[in-house]
């Protein structure tokens, strides 16, 4: 089944994709620090029930997801392929999740919050996340009444999502940004809108493969609709200034990069071992060979599905790329072997 | 990493301090972040560290140790940390300890420290956006009106100013319960604006 991440316009342009969370408490219930399993159970059952009702009418069929596995493999593989926001995911052994089949809608039940519903979207389309979001939302408020206060909005154990319970973002891909060195600037600017940008993937630098996350920070004070036209404009400003640092490079620059893009292509394609941060940097090139016309982007180059799937839980659960006994940088090589398209010279 | 300050606790938050216009990155554990006196003070989440709440609950008891404790704060003091929720039992200091919520009456229980937390943590403590589209409001916090007392000589004046919690909007157990709170106390006046909003409340209703 092709997930949403697999898309064509995830490997296009500065914006990959984009990702609408909604956190949501049911009245009547404690928190889920508070809750005890029974409760919690009964929550998930209820959750479950409504989503079965509204399928049909939403046009959105999901597939129960089992996350009870003791290793946390399959857990870390959901988080590594966005289909779960790391932050959401507690310890309950009441935890739910429904699925989408191409992973673009899913809903966390009895994570740190009650509900956290989230659609993911390729490319720079988040109205369309967020309208999708709010479906699925009064499709479960129909059922279900959520814990809200007039004053302070929908009610959440974490303060930090109360309000809208809405966190909006975009992942960018900024090579340019941060071989100026921009990226801690703009940092600190969109600090003052509320807003955050930060390394997506962990590893040894602040922000392997050169991609980030934008995100708001705040949830109360203004509107879902305020909200998303915010990002949607500070995501323009970044993606333009990412653009006009790159046409500026001068004609020297650009040689070098030529060579080093096709370097990391050859080391993708023929090395044997490759480590999780040095594969993002070469994936990030190989990327960049597109935007920089090196070589030709039809269907092919599907980058960003690669630095998703070569993540080490990803590869192990997703693609049955496990031998016993295999170390996860050769795992990793061949993987990227297989599927790296071939290039003519 | 280690704390930049006492080098002997794990940093958990990254402050920039501004001295003298100059600015400088530290890292530091929880207590010495708490003790930084610093006004001009941006504070990130270490990656790896956990307790963000902690760090959220931390800023705001940075201001209250800047304080000056007066024997009537002290009195407000003690009544903060004997509050607990009626539903689901977490204390203030539970609360300032996870810096999370145990239930959505905890926004009511906690109410009189909320505006400031909120305004801290979201810059801003009003709700601007969606409603729920087939439930309403499951919570209601009303509008703390401290009452104005002028009965700072009195005795019973160590408990310090008496707060109505009830508004228009509450229910009209809420308003009674207050009643009897406000007639126990003698609180006279705050006993007649409850009774004129009980009555005003009855009179909508068309009850005697």
């Amino acid at each position: 089944m092709h997930k949403w991440y697999e898309d064509r316009e995830c490997s296009e342009g500065v914006v990959i994709g984009g990702q609408v969370c909604l956190v949501r408490n049911i009245s009547g219930y404690s928190f889920e620090s508070r809750m005890d399993p029974q409760d919690q159970e009964e929550l998930r059952e209820k959750v479950f029930e409504a989503v079965r009702e509204e399928e049909s009418r939403l046009g959105l069929y999901f597939e129960e997801r089992d996350l009870s596995d003791l290793s946390g493999c399959s857990r870390t593989s959901l988080i590594g392929r966005l289909a779960i926001p790391p932050l959401m995911l507690g310890t309950s052994e009441k935890v739910g999740l429904l699925l989408t089949p191409d992973e673009a809608v899913s809903i966390l039940v009895n994570g740190t919050e009650h509900i956290c519903i989230q659609v993911s979207c390729p490319g720079k389309h988040i109205s369309q996340a967020y309208e999708t979001a709010q479906r699925v939302d009064d499709a479960l408020n129909a059922h279900l009444a959520y814990a809200f206060s007039d004053r302070y909005g929908y009610l959440t154990a974490s303060p930090l999502y109360t309000g809208t319970g809405l966190m909006a973002s975009y992942l960018l891909h900024l090579p340019y940004l941060e071989r100026s060195s921009l990226t801690g600037t703009y940092s600190k600017e969109l600090a003052r809108f509320g807003f955050t940008l930060r390394g997506h993937f962990h590893g040894s630098s602040s922000a392997p493969g050169q991609i980030y996350r934008i995100k708001n920070s705040r949830t109360l004070g203004m509107s879902e609709i305020e909200l998303i036209a915010s990002l949607e404009r500070l995501t323009d400003q970044i993606s333009s200034s990412e653009e006009k640092t790159r046409s500026e490079r001068d004609k020297d620059q650009e040689e070098i990069e030529t060579d080093q893009t096709y370097r990391a292509y050859g080391l993708l394609k023929y090395a044997r071992e490759l480590d999780f941060d040095e594969t993002l940097e070469y994936l990030s090139y190989v990327r960049s060979g597109c935007q920089n016309h090196i070589w030709d982007c039809s269907g092919d180059m599907d980058i960003f599905s690669l630095m998703i799937g070569m993540q080490d839980a990803v590869l192990i659960s997703g693609h049955g790329e496990e031998e016993e006994g295999e170390k996860a940088d050769v795992r990793r090589a061949r993987y990227i072997r297989r599927l790296l398209p071939g290039l003519e010279a | 990493m280690l704390c930049d300050r006492c080098h002997e606790n794990e940093a958990v938050v990254s402050i920039v301090e501004i001295t003298d216009g100059k600015e400088q990155t530290l890292n530091l554990c929880r207590e010495c972040a708490a003790k930084s006196a610093s006004k001009g003070i941006t504070v990130m989440h270490l990656p790896g560290s956990s307790f963000l709440g902690d760090i959220l609950a931390g800023m705001l008891g940075l201001d209250a140790a800047e304080e000056e404790k007066e024997p009537v704060d002290r009195g407000e003091d003690l009544k903060k940390n004997n509050i607990v929720c009626p539903t689901c039992g977490r204390t203030y200091d539970e609360f300032m300890k996870y810096g999370t919520f145990g239930c959505p009456d905890c926004y009511k229980t906690f109410s009189f420290l909320l505006d400031g937390y909120m305004k801290k943590v979201q810059e801003s403590s009003q709700h601007a956006g969606k409603h729920p589209r087939f439930s309403g409001e499951t919570v209601h916090i009303p509008d703390i009106e401290l009452a104005d007392s002028g009965k700072g000589d009195k005795s019973s004046g160590q408990e310090g100013p008496i707060a109505i919690t009830v508004d228009r909007d509450s229910s009209i157990e809420e308003l009674k319960a207050a009643l009897k709170r406000a007639v126990d106390r003698e609180e006279y006046e705050d006993a007649a604006r409850i009774r004129d909003m009980i009555r005003a409340c009855e009179g909508e209703t068309g009850n005697a």
